[in-house]
């Protein structure tokens, strides 16, 4: 029941549900019968991916015509100023208006599945670079308890078991929580996104995070505000390396 | 494909009304689908041959283009008349005689006791001895049985039948909703002894179930006041005997009604509250003790995996009837695509629904319920997607079980913080909109205030029955907390009471309409689709603008031949009514007044007023009656006017005056009073002035008549009226027996010569003397009885009177309703034999 994988991929019966209860994509709505449970090939070229030269530390895209070496890990301005907490940030793709669709279908429309698609998405494109990395424990930033309750599951969390179970690595969950409830980030500015998020999380096991290489996951990376907390308090429990893994940041 | 089963779906209900309305052509279909499959397969060799693998796909897109309506037509086709085809050569309705016979068998339903009789459905194995199969219902008149589900019993001294239909065009084919549920063979006893129980049910699941109802709804009867408890068990258990008249009078007459029927809806309610329950329950679960499940949302899947159950409980407990298994049906395949994860399609969901349903039970596609719920949550589906769309939010389908987060939802602060609110509300909204044409086509019916009550008794409704089921189960383990808790229930229904009762003093509440054309039906809903739509496509306009057009135009015409035909061919029509062992005469005037002469039965709960003649009448377009007669204060002449008077509007009612303490009677009276309808005694030498070309004179009874003080229903003081147009005369005699008939000769000698004779008293033996017949010296008579009636009417020396007499015999028992038009000069009669 907790997973339908191995029901639904049996060719024939998936077939059959096909008929019975077809996949419809959840942008355009018209069917299909890709790999994905619910974005259509079509609508999954659309996904702006970055592909492109990108800052070694933060992950934003530069704005650049032409191409670098990669290797040479080339910092942006804001992480040669300032650099962030955290070693060093992932994401699968840029957050557009296909993205934003998916990822608010993701959050606010009950459905939980979604999850499922993003996940592979992720693997398909950062697959070795996660695996480069290697995080020893994979960690995601929480809902707080009300949030939680009112949604019935946790987008992140669903991301980061994915992800730890195609490469084997543990998945914890309940050792970093919010406890300050909050409004959404989404209706606030970036200063006030600072502010919102100040002191909501802690962890409870610190002895869990100690000295571990920790892959954070969260669905969008949008100022990092959310991130910045929740990598200062994994920091403060004594990890040693910290990776940022989101699927979509701006 | 987009939604693969909608397609099957259509093809198949084609395939379905193809073998109903065509079946002599089911050999034609068959040669028709063997060509195709040819066809198709020789298209699928050639076409894979010639172009190689690539266009092989395309080949077998070709194929199934072709194979799947063939097919899907063939299946309904079938399957519809599957049942008729296969009846073996000893089935009960190949062994029927006139004989009292004794039957054996086992009830195969639970038995539905109702307020003066119990119906028992039988299925029967031996008939006198000898073997046989097929169902039959036995009603038991005023009296009870002991006899219970799946026992085996033998009832004797029963007179088996094939349902009859009363003959009237477009009237309700009783005999084919009976065979439609598998019974070709009823019957009635009038006492309980007849039955002998002779096995006693050695007990499965089902009749387990069905006998736990005893003892839930004896803990609310217990527990409960009379007034709520009886509504309880009404409305949660579907004991339709337990509520009074006044009571179901007062939910009728508001338009919620039909919460005292367990139907879909409250299958609807219970599936809704388990899954709510079974959501809160697994979140505590697994917020406390498995949080990773909660995380990754299987609370909501294990929601919906449980709430199948407590569905088919309930779907079985209250007795497992077409339309709680229907809805079963349908909640279970909602459930099941949000089981696994596959809900993106509603339309699609509800296909399947409706073709589980179909495939198990054909005939369910000409079932008012079945038609009732499936638009029901049609329209609600898709009046909410209508609704996203204008309020431009995203394309995300609403189910109408997702949790009330929505952010960037930019409704009204007020709506966001009831949502449960806004989605009653509007569904309530859609499901009679949507419902409106369906109910207007079967009911005629469209309400004003029931949307309104309804938008308050529904949610009242959807605590209601979950509460009392949940809390008259917990009676089995706890009956003092439950009875303790059993008082919130109660409390609501006493609120649901109280609106009823306010709502049922405004007046005017619905409006009666002629009955839409089948054609106007099929097309409003393209319609309302077209108009929703209306930007999407330039064919969308195009096809909208043309159904527009079409229904002004069709309308048009209809009101225009309607009246035309009255006005300008000068047309006088006289309808005899099939009303059975009663009487009801129907004329239309040349210039399109109306005039009605009695009005079937009222006996018990068959009403004939509003089962028969206003459906009639509003299927021939007629809202209004300009003028209504009773004969005489008998039942089975003025009982069906009682709902005339009430349901249309009428200008004038006319009686004899006699004063009678008869309830209907007196009621009638009373109605004219109170919907101001103009009221008069007609007696000898008065004119009703109709239509300046047709005299309208009545003959009796005598004015002043000292008869008329006497108290009670006298025969002979009948109305008796004459009606002539031109070289055409027609004479209504009411019930008047030999004495009133010598009244007439000797006074009226001269005026009671007629073409045609409305045979006085059915025909019997009292009237119709040889000198009356002389004096009237019709060229036709016409007797109104019922098929084997108990008075043996028409009496076969009467009938012999006429024919001597040289008048030709019309009856309705056996030609069904007879219509004679006139135009003043000659006349034709038409009888409905069917």
């Amino acid at each position: 029941m907790e997973s339908s994988e191995p029901f639904i991929r049996s060719g024939q019966l998936k077939r059959f549900l096909d008929i019975i209860f077809p996949r419809r994509c959840i942008l355009c709505d018209s069917p299909h019968d890709g790999d994905t449970e619910t974005i259509c090939p079509n609508c999954m070229d659309k996904i702006p991916l970055i592909r492109g030269p990108a800052c070694a530390r933060c992950g934003i895209p530069f704005k650049i015509t032409y191409s670098i070496e990669e290797s040479l890990n080339y910092l942006c301005g804001e992480c040669r100023n300032s650099p962030p907490l955290f070693d060093r940030a992932l994401s699968v793709c840029q957050y557009d208006e296909t993205v934003r669709d998916i990822i608010s279908a993701y959050k606010y429309h009950n459905k939980p599945y979604i999850g499922k698609d993003l996940v592979s998405i992720i693997l398909k494109f950062l697959d070795e670079k996660i695996t480069e990395l290697s995080p020893k424990l994979i960690i995601h930033v929480p809902l707080h308890i009300k949030r939680l309750k009112e949604r019935g599951y946790d987008q992140a969390y669903i991301l980061s078991e994915g992800i730890g179970r195609y490469l084997d690595i543990p998945v914890s969950y309940g050792n970093l929580v919010r406890t300050r409830y909050t409004a959404p980030q989404v209706s606030l500015s970036g200063g006030e996104r600072m502010e919102n998020v100040k002191g909501a999380f802690t962890v409870t096991d610190p002895s869990e995070l100690k000295d571990r290489s920790i892959l954070l996951i969260d669905d969008v990376f949008t100022t990092g505000a959310t991130i910045r907390e929740c990598v200062k308090v994994i920091k403060k429990a004594g990890a040693r390396k910290i990776y940022v893994l989101t699927f979509a940041r701006v | 494909m987009k939604k693969p089963v909608i397609p099957i779906l259509l093809f198949y209900i084609a395939g379905i009304l193809y073998g109903r309305y065509l079946p002599m052509h089911l050999i034609h279909l068959t040669v028709f689908i063997i060509f195709t499959l040819l066809v198709a397969a020789t298209l699928h060799f050639v076409q894979g041959k010639l172009l190689r693998l690539r266009f092989l796909t395309q080949a077998k897109a070709c194929g199934y283009l072709i194979l799947l309506p063939t097919l899907s037509i063939l299946a309904g086709a079938v399957a519809i008349n599957y049942q008729s085809l296969t009846l073996p050569d000893n089935h009960l309705s190949h062994l029927l005689s006139d004989k009292k016979v004794s039957i054996e068998g086992i009830i195969y339903k639970p038995p539905e006791v109702l307020e003066n009789k119990t119906r028992l459905y039988l299925d029967v194995e031996k008939l006198s001895g000898r073997d046989t199969n097929g169902k039959v219902k036995i009603t038991l008149y005023r009296d009870t049985t002991d006899a219970n589900y799946k026992d085996r019993v033998r009832i004797k001294d029963v007179k088996l039948h094939i349902p009859r239909n009363f003959k009237n065009p477009g009237g309700f084919d009783y005999k084919r909703f009976m065979e439609d549920q598998g019974i070709y063979v009823i019957g009635s006893i009038s006492k309980g002894n007849q039955i002998e129980v002779l096995d006693k049910d050695k007990g499965c699941i089902l009749s387990y179930i069905y006998k736990s109802k005893e003892r839930l709804s004896l803990f609310i009867e217990k527990n409960a006041p009379p007034e709520e408890s009886s509504i309880l068990k009404t409305m949660v258990f579907g004991e339709r005997s337990a509520i009074s008249k006044e009571m179901r009078n007062i939910f009728s007459s508001t338009g919620i009604a039909h919460l005292l029927a367990v139907s879909g809806l409250h299958v609807g309610f219970v599936a809704f509250a388990a899954f709510l329950i079974f959501k809160k329950f697994f979140s505590f679960l697994f917020l406390r003790f498995y949080h990773r499940l909660f995380l990754i949302g299987a609370v909501q899947r294990f929601a919906a995996f449980f709430t199948m159950f407590p569905v088919l409980y309930y779907s079985i407990l209250v007795g497992a009837s077409p339309s709680t298994v229907r809805a079963a049906i349908m909640a279970i395949v909602y459930l099941l695509s949000i089981v696994l994860y596959r809900e993106g399609d509603i339309y699609n969901t509800l296909s399947l629904a409706a073709l589980i349903i179909l495939i198990w039970h054909p005939p369910s596609l000409f079932n008012i319920g079945f038609q009732l719920s499936f638009i029901a949550v049609l329209s609600i589906a898709y009046g909410f997607t209508i609704l996203n769309q204008v309020q431009g939010q995203d394309s995300f389908k609403p189910s109408p079980l997702s949790p009330s987060v929505a952010a960037g939802f930019s409704l009204r602060e007020f709506f966001l913080r009831h949502r449960w609110l806004y989605n009653y509300t509007f569904s309530s909204i859609f499901a009679t909109l949507g419902t409106l044409p369906i109910i207007a086509y079967h009911f005629n019916l469209v309400s004003i205030i029931g949307p309104i009550v309804n938008i308050l008794a529904i949610p009242l409704a959807s605590l209601i029955v979950p509460l009392t089921l949940i809390f008259s189960l917990l009676s089995n383990i706890n009956e003092q907390i439950a009875s303790l808790l059993i008082n919130i229930p109660v409390f609501l229904t006493f609120i649901l009471v109280k609106i009823a009762k306010f709502f049922t003093n405004i007046p005017y509440y619905s409006i009666r309409v002629q009955t839409p054309s089948l054609l106007t039906i099929f097309m409003i809903y393209p319609l309302l689709v077209g108009i929703l739509n209306f930007k999407r496509h330039r064919w969308i306009k195009i096809g909208t603008i043309s159904i527009c057009l079409f229904l002004v135009i069709s309308s048009g015409f209809r009101i225009l031949s309607h009246h035309s035909s009255l006005i300008t061919h000068h047309f006088l029509r006289v309808t005899f009514i099939d009303v059975g062992q009663a009487e009801c005469s129907l004329i239309q005037f040349p210039n399109g007044k109306t005039l009605l002469i009695d009005g079937g039965r009222l006996m018990d709960d068959f009403d004939a007023g509003g089962s028969i003649v206003a459906p009639y009448l509003w299927d021939k377009g007629i809202t209004k009656i300009d003028y209504v007669v009773g004969s005489h204060p008998d039942s089975d002449h003025v009982g069906g006017l009682l709902f005339i008077l009430n349901e249309m509007s009428v200008k004038n009612y006319f009686d004899n005056g006699q004063e009678s303490t008869d309830l209907i009677h007196v009621k009638l009276r009373e109605i004219a009073r109170e919907k101001n309808i103009l009221y008069r005694v007609l007696g000898t030498g008065d004119k009703i002035e109709v239509d300046e070309r047709v005299k309208v004179e009545i003959l009796h009874p005598p004015k002043g008549s000292s008869k008329l003080e006497k108290k009670g229903h006298d025969n002979n003081l009948s109305i008796v009226m004459k009606i002539t147009y031109g070289n055409f005369s027609i004479l209504f005699t009411g019930d008047i027996e030999k004495e009133a008939e010598e009244f007439l000769i000797r006074q009226q000698s001269e005026e009671l010569k007629a073409k045609i004779l409305k045979v006085p008293h059915h025909g019997s033996s009292s009237s119709s003397s040889e000198e009356f017949i002389k004096k009237v010296s019709p060229e036709a008579a016409t007797f109104s009885v019922g098929y084997n009636n108990p008075f043996r009417h028409p009496n076969k020396k009467v009938l012999a009177r006429y024919r001597d007499a040289g008048a030709k015999i019309y009856r309705t028992d056996r030609e069904g309703l007879i219509e004679i038009e006139s135009d003043g000069k000659g006349y034709t009669v038409k009888t409905h034999d069917f």
